[in-house]
């Protein structure tokens, strides 16, 4: 009997316990909404995504912001995931959100965008919009940063051969073959050229090469294009120069800095923010300056690039209208120049921050370093930003196999230029036209 | 008595095997029968799958990408898988000698089995930088050889990513050799001692075909291994230089997981499923027809 009391005693005490916190856990829930947000765990939860989530709070009481940093190399696949499973948070900051909403992932933004808690496009560099964040007319996420590709300088080779930053891109071959040296036993101690090839972006800048050189991939840059055009004149001009150089034992194909930092290669041609991998604090000595890939006599280099991160809302999410809010802070002014300034080489999309950055300690670096601020001067000439096909469209990934195959074998020497191009746009086109 | 004894154990043995038949329910053959369903949809993972038939098989098998991935998985898989065996059998008899610090040497060639394969193939990655001060094209130009941009090259990336592979399996395969060479009767070599057979004698007349089941173990396992490759191909290469690497665990990933075509992804892994299962099928019935 005293030990049935006792049973019963214990079980009354455990349902009163799990009974009163289930009751306050639904009454904390009932004050408080949780915005869930998830980016990129690099690193994992800084101190600059807490400012930007204490200000969003402090603006939106009864809010509170929940991050998640995920591992680049597993996010498509939990985002994809999480939002068949209904679980995706209320906002995503990542590429392709072109790929995603021609699924129906994503909640299109133009309602809120040219709403009364708007944002006002013209304020992005010319392009940035086009380059990835639209599907069926429609804009799916906010940018939320740019990479300009183009050509970094090994500054003491330069000095060391009494060469200067090639103006054209005649002089930059002609540089590029000057700085490709051999030993007595025949073996190259020096390349003129690296091209970056981490993570197959090859492709894309064996394909600078021919945009530089006036060809052109699509006609129309939204996803009714329904034809390639990059077997052109200019563009088998450009792929067979790469051939040629890549022959001759010019250029390199390489995954990182090494070689640049190295002083095996002179020049690297890449997107810029693989600074980062060559940021004063891990080569304080290492000088360098960087352009976009100089263009022929009489032409105006091409500004193209990858502006391909947004933030975007899930389907999936109930809270829209605070999704919205939170979205437009993570990819506001200030948000980005405090997420990038860590991130050598990156920008944030807007042109008065890149132009004319406020004197405050978030757009500092934008003031300061001349890196930087080299930068900042491309992206603000009034250029409008390329961004090539494989980056916007909803078939990205198998038009960007398709072109690093073909450009890859034709700059190698194992297929004919030509040959290459005609072939690129027969099965880039069955893509566009099924 | 007997029989409701024998009855009672086995009831206990179903009720113990029950969680395990329901994980493997749950785990394997469900995601196993959902694929092949898949295989004849067409899913972007977020909407209904809308059965469209065999046209994600027209299309992957049609598709030139898909030719050239079988091609680069079948030159994967021979290499990785002869030059395994060869090598670890080779390690197992020279480690099967009563070697001083034979323990030791055992041991280091496991020590990569348990490496995680995708940060083994980013530290090889680096190793095959293609400057001169790479570790590889250092060491190489010690024995007069140029340097090489090993993972840029389209003739060479293969052979290094197979090398990795290789290298990984090399003590996993080598200690199942072991077992085996273990098991066979020394008698059966002193015998042969006596009738004037040396060493190569002996390996290629005794030591050869008593290892046969083991061998075809060896090879089953590592055929069936070699072409689900994905983590090598992942760190080192990304399929590339020009898809010179795409493997076809490769091309299903990215057709799922980045292009967001399930269906073909599936029917990509439904014939990946049976292109293993013919190679299987074909060496074990030519072990059991020995038999």
């Amino acid at each position: 009997m005293k030990r049935r009391k006792k049973l019963f005693l214990g079980v009354l005490s455990m349902v009163f316990v799990l009974g009163s916190s289930l009751v306050s856990s639904l009454a904390i829930a009932e004050e408080e909404v949780v915005l869930k947000i998830w980016d990129t765990a690099a690193p994992l939860r800084d101190p600059l995504r807490e400012i930007i989530f204490e200000k969003f709070e402090s603006e939106n009481p009864g809010v509170k912001v929940e991050f998640e940093g995920i591992p680049w190399a597993q996010y498509m696949e939990k985002i994809i995931t999480s939002i068949a499973a209904g679980t995706a948070p209320d906002v995503i900051r990542f590429g392709y959100a072109p790929r995603f909403a021609s699924k129906g992932m994503l909640i299109p933004l133009d309602e809120y965008i040219h709403g009364p808690d708007g944002v006002d496009l013209d304020e992005y560099i010319n392009g940035a919009i086009n380059a990835s964040h639209i599907w069926d007319g429609k804009i799916y996420g906010l940018p939320h940063n740019l990479v300009p590709y183009g050509v970094f300088y090994n500054l003491d080779i330069l000095e060391e051969n009494g060469a200067s930053i090639p103006q054209t891109y005649e002089e930059f071959v002609d540089l590029a073959k000057k700085l490709t040296k051999k030993d007595e036993k025949g073996e190259f101690t020096k390349r003129g050229i690296q091209i970056s090839s981490y993570a197959g972006g090859d492709v894309d800048y064996m394909l600078l090469f021919l945009l530089n050189q006036g060809a052109k991939d699509v006609s129309v840059y939204d996803h009714s294009v329904k034809e390639y055009t990059l077997n052109s004149p200019e563009a088998l001009k450009g792929l067979t120069d790469l051939a040629e150089l890549y022959k001759e034992g010019v250029i390199i194909f390489a995954e990182n800095e090494q070689p640049f930092v190295t002083d095996y290669t002179a020049m690297w041609v890449t997107q810029s923010n693989d600074a980062f991998m060559f940021r004063p604090e891990v080569y304080p000595d290492f000088r360098f300056a960087f352009s976009l890939l100089p263009a022929p006599e009489g032409r105006e280099p091409v500004l193209a690039g990858v502006c391909r991160d947004s933030a975007f809302i899930p389907v999936t999410t109930n809270k829209k209208d605070l999704a919205w809010k939170l979205c437009k802070a993570y990819a506001s002014k200030e948000a980005t120049a405090l997420l990038y300034q860590g991130k050598y080489g990156t920008l944030p999309p807007f042109n008065d921050i890149l132009d004319d950055p406020p004197a405050t300690p978030a757009y500092l670096p934008y003031q300061q370093d001349p890196f930087l601020r080299q930068l900042s001067s491309i992206v603000t000439s009034g250029k409008e930003m390329i961004s090539p096909l494989q980056h916007w469209h909803m078939d990205g990934e198998e038009i960007g196999n398709i072109l690093g195959e073909e450009l890859g074998f034709a700059v190698r020497g194992l297929k004919d230029p030509q040959q290459a191009l005609e072939d690129i746009t027969k099965r880039i086109n069955q893509i566009l036209q099924k | 008595m007997k029989s409701k004894l024998l009855r009672s154990e086995m009831r206990a043995a179903f009720l113990f095997l029950i969680p395990v038949f329901v994980l493997y329910i749950i785990f394997v053959v469900s995601p196993a029968i959902t694929t092949v369903y898949l295989s004849f949809t067409q899913f972007s993972g977020f909407d209904k799958p809308t059965w469209i038939g065999f046209e994600n098989y027209h299309r992957v098998i049609g598709d030139p990408q898909t030719q050239k991935t079988l091609f680069n998985t079948l030159y994967f898989t021979a290499g990785t898988v002869f030059l395994s065996i060869i090598s670890s059998l080779l390690l197992a008899v020279l480690l099967n000698q009563p070697l001083k610090g034979r323990a030791l040497y055992r041991t280091i060639i496991y020590l990569p089995v348990v490496a995680p394969m995708l940060a083994v193939a980013f530290v090889w990655k680096f190793m095959f930088d293609p400057s001169p001060s790479g570790l590889i094209n250092y060491l190489a130009s010690m024995f007069g050889i140029e340097a090489k941009q090993w993972l840029s090259d389209t003739r060479l990336a293969m052979p290094c990513v197979i090398l990795v592979s290789v290298w990984k399996v090399l003590g996993y395969n080598m200690v199942i050799f072991l077992a085996g060479l273990q098991g066979i009767p020394s008698q059966i070599y002193e015998a042969a001692e006596i009738d004037g057979a040396g060493f190569f004698q002996k390996f290629f007349n005794i030591t050869i075909p008593l290892l046969k089941p083991v061998t075809t173990f060896v090879f089953i396992t590592s055929t069936i291994n070699a072409f689900q490759a994905f983590e090598q191909i992942y760190g080192m290469t990304s399929g590339g230089p020009a898809n010179s690497t795409y493997t076809l665990a490769y091309l299903i990933y990215v057709k799922g997981f980045r292009s967001l075509k399930f269906g073909e992804a599936s029917a990509l892994a439904v014939i990946l499923v049976l292109v293993v299962l013919m190679f299987s099928m074909f060496y074990i019935k030519d072990v059991a027809k020995e038999k």
